[in-house]
């Protein structure tokens, strides 16, 4: 019995050990990004305060160039820049793999998409799901902006859909990497760049705006150089 | 070894609580198509389902503990809002459109009059959180029933312990819903050659056959599509239906196609409750009808009708009633969970 107990606690210790993490940091005017912070943004003449930034990154892949080597089971994960321990997790290959990139996408497929109620991070409790037209949101960024604290204003951008021709999940391709510890970078300020605040700063349901935001995922998640 | 044997019964006893509930199987009535609803993934129990009547029920869902499930959903009425064309919510608020009778929903490919909800699990979500309607979230519904003093309890005896989450609420729901089967109607026990129409049930048979059934198909009297039948928009409401959700033109004023199954008692009938009787629903039919570019190939021939063949028809789409299932007890307000909370 001891010995079971012993070998089961080895098990445990050592695919904990094989794991390689990931972590994800968001950037903006190139400091790790504060929520409620209040931000300049010289080419937009704004002040910008973000409230919330949430996203699903699924269907994880460690690359060896552009071969596949290893693929996460039931690989979803909600990262919410307001749970620091949403924005780190660990991959666990069974045994040790070479890899020098990272493929994932930013989003829920269409396949989980019409599967019915699922728990976890997927749980409709996490304020990620559409309820008068059933989906996953994708993406959420919700905050404020503002030429003068008086003249503030909302935005939110509910970004998701999953059928054609206004599907939203983006497949991403973090390449080079070169530490076992894997850093990803949002830039957030890349992405407020796509943004139209000033004439559409609500996209709250699936369609063609939100679609071709999601388009300009693919240039915003990039390896981290601390 | 003693040691081992306990270690052994701790880690099984959860699995012995979760084998007590009782697994049920689906029974598909004979001749009827496989249900649509996955039932590995939200595998039936007596103990789910009647957590999920007990949830149905209850008015918890709502922010003021005022609206239930069943208040726009009433058994006797093959839970529909009887009476009320466009149903009422929270504070009296009005929606902007009609309850749908609730059966058969294991065979439905997707929820709602434009079809908004692609799932049976999810459609719990849309009246929780529809400010004119119960106007709650299910965040907070989950907290509710962690700190009600019944829900624990009933979560464990059909999970095997005490965790509410959004998942297992909703799934807990579904099972109740699964249970709303209606396939006891004259015309169901006339298939089965269990009883005979009348002569006037028997021309309305063939008469509904030629006109109606290539949407409304049997045996469960809709083909789940969407379809223009050719109402006329409503200028106030101005809802177009599945347009709405695919976002094609091509959908405008497409609607599901409902079930004729107890429409005796679900009217007012369509998507806005326009028509309060048979009668004006049969006349859309023969002389309503609007042109337009949607409108559903079926129908692009007009459906003609003397007096008496709408009496006709009319006496077959009464064959659709079916007393028992409106009047089961298993669907009915659970008094003995609900009654002493
Ligand atoms: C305020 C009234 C109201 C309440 C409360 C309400 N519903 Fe409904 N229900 C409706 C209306 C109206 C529709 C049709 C809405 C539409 O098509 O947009 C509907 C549609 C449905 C449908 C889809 C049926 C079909 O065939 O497409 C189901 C299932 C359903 N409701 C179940 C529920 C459940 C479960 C609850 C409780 C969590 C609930 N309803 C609470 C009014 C209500
Ligand atoms: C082209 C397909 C089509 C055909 C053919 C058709 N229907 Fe319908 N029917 C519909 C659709 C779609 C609706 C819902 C329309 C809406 O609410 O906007 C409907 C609604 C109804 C309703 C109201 C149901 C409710 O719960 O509100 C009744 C009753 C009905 N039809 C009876 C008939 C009869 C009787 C015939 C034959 C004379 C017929 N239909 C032929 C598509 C069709």
């Amino acid at each position: 019995m001891n010995y079971l107990l012993f070998s089961f606690i080895f098990a445990f210790a050592s695919s904990a050990t094989l794991g390689q993490s990931v972590h994800f940091h968001c950037v903006i005017n190139n400091q790790k990004l504060n929520l409620d912070s209040v931000y300049f943004f010289p080419s937009l003449s704004q002040y910008v305060k973000i409230e919330s930034l949430k996203f699903y990154i699924s269907q994880i892949e460690l690359m060896s160039g552009n071969q596949s080597v290893w693929k996460e089971k039931d690989s979803y994960h909600l990262v919410d820049f307001e749970n620091a321990k949403s924005t780190q997790f660990s991959l666990k290959p069974d045994e040790p793999v070479a890899f020098n990139a990272l493929r994932f996408s930013i989003g829920i497929d269409s396949a989980t998409n019409v599967s019915g109620a699922l728990g976890g991070d997927l749980d409709p409790t996490k304020g990620m799901y559409w309820t008068w037209h059933s989906g996953y949101i994708n993406c959420k960024l919700e905050g404020n902006f503002f030429q003068s604290p008086s003249l503030k204003k909302e935005f939110k951008y509910h970004i998701g859909g999953y059928s054609a021709p206004f599907s939203t999940i983006q497949t991403i391709d973090i390449k080079g990497l070169t530490e076992k510890n894997i850093n990803i970078d949002f830039d957030l300020s890349a992405f407020i760049s796509k943004l139209d605040l000033k004439s559409k700063p609500e996209i709250m349901s699936p369609g063609k705006p939100g679609a071709d935001l999601a388009k300009s995922f693919t240039g915003i998640f990039k390896i981290s150089h601390p | 070894m003693k040691n081992g044997l306990v270690f052994l019964l701790i880690s099984v006893l959860p699995l012995f609580g979760w084998m007590a509930s009782h697994e049920v199987d689906f029974q598909k009535p004979k001749g009827w198509p496989e249900p649509h609803y996955n039932f590995r993934k939200n595998q039936l129990s007596n103990e789910k389902i009647q957590l999920g009547r007990a949830l149905f029920y209850d008015p918890i869902l709502s922010r003021n503990q005022t609206i239930s499930c069943a208040s726009c959903h009433l058994s006797y009425t093959a839970f529909t809002h009887v009476d009320h064309n466009l149903s009422h919510g929270i504070e009296d608020r009005i929606g902007n459109r009609n309850a749908p009778a609730l059966m058969n929903l294991a065979w439905g490919k997707s929820f709602m009059w434009d079809g908004s909800v692609n799932h049976l699990d999810m459609q719990a979500l849309a009246p929780i959180s529809n400010p004119l309607e119960m106007d709650e979230k299910i965040e907070n519904v989950v907290v509710k029933l962690k700190n009600s003093t019944l829900y624990p309890t009933l979560f464990t005896k059909a999970f095997g312990d005490s965790a509410i989450t959004g998942e297992r609420t909703l799934k807990a729901i579904s099972q109740f819903l699964l249970t709303l089967v209606s396939a006891n109607s004259k015309y169901d026990s006339v298939m089965r050659y269990e009883s005979n129409f009348t002569d006037q049930e028997k021309v309305g048979y063939a008469l509904f056959q030629k006109n109606c059934n290539s949407c409304h198909a049997e045996p469960l009297f809709t083909n789940n599509g969407f379809e223009s039948n050719g109402l006329p928009l409503d200028s106030n409401l101005k809802d177009f239906g599945r347009m709405n959700v695919s976002r094609k033109s091509v959908d405008s004023l497409k609607f599901k196609v409902p079930t004729l199954r107890n429409i005796e008692f679900s009217f007012p009938y369509m998507h806005d409750g326009r028509f309060k009787k048979l009668k004006h629903v049969l006349n859309h039919y023969t002389s309503g009808i609007q042109k337009g570019p949607g409108l559903s190939s079926h129908l692009q021939k007009p459906i003609v009708l003397s007096p008496d063949e709408k009496a006709d028809l009319t006496a077959f789409l009464l064959t659709l009633s079916d007393k028992t299932f409106l009047f089961d007890q298993k669907h009915s307000f659970p008094k003995q969970i609900l009654s002493n909370n």
